[in-house]
């Protein structure tokens, strides 16, 4: 990564970090939602929760994908795009005003809509939503273009085109829903939907963020040159996979078991990242506890899983509940956690270092705006919470427990970003005299 | 600030190219703080700092930069002879 001193970051260029802040203190609020969302009455209907099409799943998947992980992603990529792309977001005040009044009422309508249908709140939702999401895919989108190609941008560029079609696709579905025309199959096109989702969205994404944020925070050797390969082979792969489900079969004879071999190497692919960052992690030079890290460890080992479960041929009762949990809270959102105890304390510092630099006011250790034994209560609940989701696909009833303990680990990030948030404001405003000193 | 400058080895050296993020920041922003109007450290790292830079430029100093090898990136930083305006 090289960017210049002049036409990279700026301390004046540099959005005020109340744009980031307001949407990762929504996102554990979508989280917690989610969680509240799966529990069932009693056990019984724990077995009705986690059928993929209950309203239930699909209000709490919307509900982690777009209000979850779609806010962190929205907050950091305003604020780090400057810095890993060494590009700025253009207008990123209008950008992330526009984002943040439309998506949020705009998940919150889309996730009622699912549980109680009504056609003009589910379309005025899709609405919102596809503007928020424009005035997001522009701003990020012009940063991206005007940055220098690298695997991290490349990877970017494609993470915001496969959200493009997967925010497409669910309008489409979604006006499918409320207006009563059908495009098809719609669990065929669900499933497609969910795969741009998955694979070109949140795992492009992670992938390309992991390129340089391994590394650089956890001493390890850099990742090996071809994987600059590994998103645009990926994108490659699941453009292939739609097509060939797509096409009419009469076009070309074995198109279906074209698409399941294709399937097939996008989940090797997908393994190999996972065993590499691990194995690369498993080399790191620092050996202290490190929260961000151990997340990530929680959310390849899912992936892994999830990838195992793709793949078996065993008949399981709720393959695609399992599915879900892994790869959802299992991989992106431990990812996406670890990510956000990187970037909340980094943000804190840095916007406080620019802020009181001249007054030699003391300025809080990076280390300890977050303390280590939050993040620590926050991680075991998380994977207890996780293992209790995953468990339920075998044992329905279980999720009496596993759906709270959710919630509540959502609930302790949430209260430690909040903290984050409070230390900031108690030391910039502990320097709020300038104007009214006497000379 | 060229890198024609660059000072004979008398300058001292804060090498933080082994240390993760926070610390290579957090050490080259107090060792700066410890310089005298005019003199400078050179700071070693295995990547280009550019989040230093513009607290740097905020604080008076001024830098250079070089990469003599791969992996290894020299910053000189030097604290302005003149107060900040």
């Amino acid at each position: 990564m090289q960017v210049a001193p002049q036409s990279g970051l700026s301390l004046d260029q540099a959005p005020p970090i109340s744009i980031p802040f307001r949407f990762f203190l929504m996102a554990p609020l979508f989280g917690f939602l989610a969680g509240i969302l799966l529990f069932p009455e009693s056990a019984t209907e724990a077995e009705r929760i986690i059928d993929r099409w209950s309203a239930q799943t699909l209000a709490s998947t919307h509900l982690i994908t777009l209000g979850f992980l779609g806010s962190v992603m929205m907050g950091a990529m305003l604020q780090m795009l400057p810095v890993l792309a060494g590009s700025r977001v253009p207008r990123s005040g209008l950008v992330a005003g526009i984002a943040f009044a439309t998506v949020f009422p705009g998940i919150t309508g889309l996730a009622s809509s699912f549980l109680w249908p009504v056609a003009w709140i589910l379309m005025g939702s899709l609405a919102l939503l596809a503007i928020g999401l424009t005035a997001f895919l522009t701003g990020a989108g012009t940063s991206l273009i005007r940055a220098k190609p690298d695997p991290t941008t490349t990877a970017m560029r494609i993470a915001l085109a496969g959200l493009s079609v997967t925010a497409t696709l669910g309008v489409l579905l979604g006006s499918n829903h409320a207006l009563g025309w059908w495009i098809g199959s719609r669990p065929g096109w669900t499933n497609t939907h969910a795969l741009w989702g998955v694979a070109t969205w949140i795992g492009a994404l992670i992938a390309g963020v992991s390129f340089q944020v391994v590394p650089m925070f956890q001493l390890t050797p850099p990742y090996p040159r071809i994987t600059r390969w590994l998103v645009p082979l990926l994108f490659l792969l699941v453009l292939l996979w739609t097509a060939a489900r797509a096409l009419p079969p009469r076009l070309l004879a074995g198109l279906p078991e074209a698409a399941d071999r294709i399937l097939f190497a996008v989940v090797a692919l997908a393994a190999g990242y996972a065993i590499l960052t691990l194995r690369l992690q498993s080399r790191r030079k620092r050996r202290v506890f490190d929260g961000p890290m151990r997340f990530w460890q929680v959310g390849l080992v899912a992936l892994l899983m999830a990838l195992a479960a793709l793949l078996s041929p065993a008949n399981l009762a709720h393959r695609e509940w399992l599915l879900g949990v892994l790869l959802l809270v299992g991989f992106a959102v431990s990812l996406v956690t670890g990510m956000l105890y990187r970037i909340v304390p980094f943000l804190v510092w840095f916007h406080l270092q620019s802020a009181l630099l001249m007054t030699g006011q003391d300025i809080p250790h990076m280390r300890g705006i977050i303390p280590d034994n939050a993040q620590r209560l926050h991680l075991i609940t998380h994977s207890v919470a996780l293992l209790g989701l995953t468990a339920t696909a075998f044992f329905p009833p279980l999720l009496v427990w596993a759906a709270p303990l959710f919630s509540l680990s959502m609930a302790l990030l949430g209260w430690n970003v909040a903290r984050a948030t409070v230390l900031y404001r108690k030391h910039i405003t502990g320097t709020e005299q300038p104007h009214t000193a006497h000379p | 600030m060229s890198s024609s400058e660059w000072p004979a080895a008398e300058v001292s050296i804060l090498d933080v190219s082994n240390l993760a993020p926070p610390e290579p920041l957090e050490r080259a922003l107090e060792r700066a703080q410890s310089l005298a109007p005019g003199e400078a450290f050179v700071l070693v790292h295995r990547r280009e700092p550019c989040l230093l830079f513009p607290l740097l430029e905020k604080q008076g100093f001024e830098y250079a930069t070089r990469m003599p090898e791969e992996g290894r990136v020299e910053v000189l930083i030097r604290r302005r002879e003149e107060p900040c305006r």
